[in-house]
């Protein structure tokens, strides 16, 4: 687990970190998004003290980052940054080895690791392993990129826009397999970016930066629908996404009321997890203007009727 | 030809073994002194702004004066012949060198601390393989110069090819003058196929041009 | 030391200068039409910069005599490498998308090449030539052992002679002209590359 405690940073007496405060569980995948100067890069250069804080600290598992041993930190943590990540004088094979030389692994260990990093992403050790990076695509060096951060089984990733310089359908499969691989190895992962669509693909929780804060933390679809002020909803507006409707549930159209007296006898209460497709079937199948929405405990927290869909479309547009 | 080498033969060779540790030694000791300033201006970059250019115009002021004068200082020996190549030498590594490390994106830097990279390691690892390809570039403009330096040596009576040069052009000897250039064109361009050599084997393939 | 001296190395520089650019922009222009020959083409004119240019003097000098053409004439094989190179860089380094939408317009080879790529590889050239002129001035000095004069009998007379305050006096005025032409060169070539949009070189 990683915690941010109000870490603050000055440059001079120039605030660029204003107190951020947040948790990360063990295998969450969290994205920090905001403005380019807002402060995400500086955030997350801070966990392995590539920045060090100018005030708050920083927990893993509960222990201190400025009492650990800098260079367990950092091997412990995988690093992968935008396009021109991998040295140019080093082979795949030793860009890769680069944590494992460092942590005084044999050869033969190694040697497996590698092997077995390049089969997980299709590129075949014989063909690839002796390869300098500029014989590679850009798509393949970013995938290297991601190899060498996962070389020693670290726990934890930072992915500073890794995807940034790739195209879109390069991008697409990249985030795929990224994805797949954090959540069969279990591990955290602390990506920026900028770019919503990357992080509503990618995120269990997103965190909105701008000028030096965390404006809001929330899963992604609640960020979407429910963004927390006119600066992220213009934010996400101007990137053109949207939940869409078939991903959207009873939760996400109601607006929350505190439990009502039901005195109309023709009411109909549907679970909060269902479907749009199944709100839609009520209304037609009943006529009613409006249905109730129950929570796990079967009482009612909300209500959606014809109005509430609309304000929420409108938030959207 | 018998007749030739017979005349010229013994001299001739003396003179290219002079040519060529002059040019070696001389080069060497530039290498270990201009590696070390590079190193160490790379790191203060803020006297570098200020030695960099005065370096710049040291640069042209030509080799023959300072052979003329460390010879008025230490007088005609080989030693004043080897300070003053050196310190010309010094010159074309410093500057590529030193520009060889800075001019390394500051992100690789940063990516090797991340990866949890001690300094050592990232000077070694990284920084070093990264400047190389201009370090060498310094290196073979270096020993050309030298080469072609190394010719002034005859002009304060310390040997090499220049000797055979100076003496053909002072007696108006045609010959001589055949005698002395051939053999420095030919040992510029194996100097620089050396350098080549050298550098190939030095140089990441990763850096290298196809 | 005397104005004659100065004028001499000048004239040298200067003469030398005007028939390396004469040439090595056409060779340079041929290099970038003809890769493959051009290829062998700036090997040869590497070589003439690898070979001392004392030696390339004597050699001449057993043809064409003690005199300044023979100077001459070094100093414009010497000096050919980083006009002819620079010429085919920036020639190579023109946008291809820019060529193409020369060809679109309907340009043959010879306009394309006056009006769109020679311009766009004109800061990349003044670079060559300031580096072909400030060595000039450097290489001038080896003239004066085969006739050409120019500031190098100076020094040489001075370490002859042993006179320090000539060797200092001539080397004062030799690094006050490389210095005087590099920031004039460099000068026009900022104004040139501020032109066009900056590239990267």
């Amino acid at each position: 687990m990683i915690e941010y405690r109000n870490i603050k940073k000055y440059y001079g007496d120039k605030p660029i970190i204003r107190g951020v405060s947040f948790t990360v569980e063990k295998g969450q995948f969290v994205v920090i998004i905001g403005p380019s100067g807002c402060g995400k890069t500086t955030t997350v250069k801070m966990l392995n003290r590539l920045i060090d804080a100018s005030e708050g600290e920083i927990l893993i598992d509960g222990v201190s980052t400025k009492d650990m041993d800098l260079i367990k930190l950092r091997t412990s943590i995988g690093y992968v940054i935008q396009q021109i990540g991998l040295f140019p004088n080093m082979t795949v094979e030793e860009n890769i080895s680069v944590v494992p030389r460092i942590m005084k692994w044999d050869k033969e260990k190694t040697l497996n690791r590698v092997k077995e990093l390049l089969n997980m992403v299709n590129m075949p050790y014989n063909e690839y392993a002796g390869k300098y990076p500029r014989q590679l695509s850009g798509g393949q060096q970013q995938r290297i990129g991601v190899l060498r951060a996962l070389a020693v089984n670290p726990p934890i990733i930072i992915m500073d826009e890794p995807f940034g310089a790739l195209d879109p359908i390069t991008r697409e499969i990249l985030q795929s397999e990224v994805k797949k691989i954090q959540r069969e190895l279990n591990i955290t992962v602390l990506f920026i970016t900028h770019d919503m669509h990357e992080a509503m693909k990618m995120a269990d929780r997103i965190l909105f930066m701008d000028q030096g804060k965390i404006l809001q933390d929330a899963p992604p679809k609640e960020m979407l629908l429910h963004p927390a002020n006119e600066e992220i909803s213009k934010f996400i507006t101007l990137q053109e996404v949207s939940v869409k409707g078939s991903q959207m549930t009873a939760e996400d159209l109601m607006e929350a009321v505190d439990a009502e007296p039901m005195r109309d006898e023709a009411v109909i209460i549907v679970d909060k997890k269902d479907r749009l497709s199944e709100i839609a079937k009520h209304y037609e199948l009943s006529g009613v203007d409006r249905l109730y929405v129950k929570d796990e405990t079967g009482r009612v927290t909300g209500v959606i009727t014809v109005e509430s869909i609309i304000r929420l479309l409108m938030k959207q547009v | 030809m018998k007749g030739f080498i017979d005349k010229y033969g013994i001299s001739l060779l003396t003179a290219i073994g002079e040519h060529i540790v002059y040019v070696i030694i001389s080069v060497a000791i530039a290498i270990v002194i201009a590696m070390a300033l590079a190193i160490l201006l790379s790191r203060f970059r803020k006297a570098a702004v200020v030695v960099m250019p005065l370096i710049s115009v040291f640069q042209t002021i030509p080799g023959i004066v300072f052979i003329g004068l460390l010879m008025l200082r230490l007088g005609m020996t080989p030693l004043t012949v080897i300070m003053a190549l050196s310190i010309y030498a010094v010159f074309p590594i410093l500057k590529n060198a030193y520009q060889g490390f800075i001019d390394i994106d500051r992100s690789y830097i940063e990516v090797a601390r991340g990866c949890g990279m001690n300094k050592r390691q990232i000077f070694m690892r990284v920084e070093v393989p990264m400047a190389m390809p201009a370090i060498f570039s310094g290196i073979r403009m270096s020993v050309i110069y030298t080469v072609s330096w190394a010719i002034l040596a005859a002009m304060i009576g310390q040997g090499g090819l220049g000797e055979f040069i100076y003496r053909g052009i002072d007696a108006n000897v045609k010959e001589y003058i055949v005698i002395g250039s051939i053999p420095i064109a030919i040992l510029a361009v194996l100097f620089r196929l050396l350098v080549d050599m050298i550098e190939k084997k030095c140089v990441s393939k990763g850096l290298q041009k196809d | 030391m005397t104005w004659e001296m100065v004028f001499e190395h000048l004239y040298l520089v200067i003469v030398s200068c005007f028939f390396v650019v004469a040439f090595g922009i056409p060779i340079g222009i041929f290099t970038y039409y003809h890769p493959k020959a051009g290829k062998i083409v700036l090997t040869v004119v590497d070589l003439f910069q690898t070979v001392p240019v004392l030696a390339v003097m004597g050699l001449l000098m057993t043809v064409f005599g003690a005199n300044s053409v023979t100077v001459i004439i070094s100093m414009v094989l010497y000096l050919l490498l980083p006009i002819v190179r620079n010429t085919n860089t920036g020639l190579n380094s023109v946008s291809p998308i820019l060529k193409e939408t020369a060809d679109a317009m309907g340009m043959n080879r010879w306009q394309r090449l006056k009006s769109v790529e020679f311009p766009m590889a004109f800061s990349f050239i003044l670079t060559g030539i300031r580096i072909a002129v400030v060595t000039a001035v450097g290489v001038a000095v080896f003239g004066t052992f085969v006739g050409g004069g120019g500031l190098g009998s100076i020094l040489y007379r001075g370490i002859r002679i042993q006179n320090f305050d000539l060797i200092i006096s001539g080397t004062l005025v030799l690094m006050l002209m490389s210095v005087f032409f590099d920031y004039l060169l460099g000068f026009l070539e900022k104004r040139q590359g501020g032109i066009y949009e900056k590239t990267e070189r």
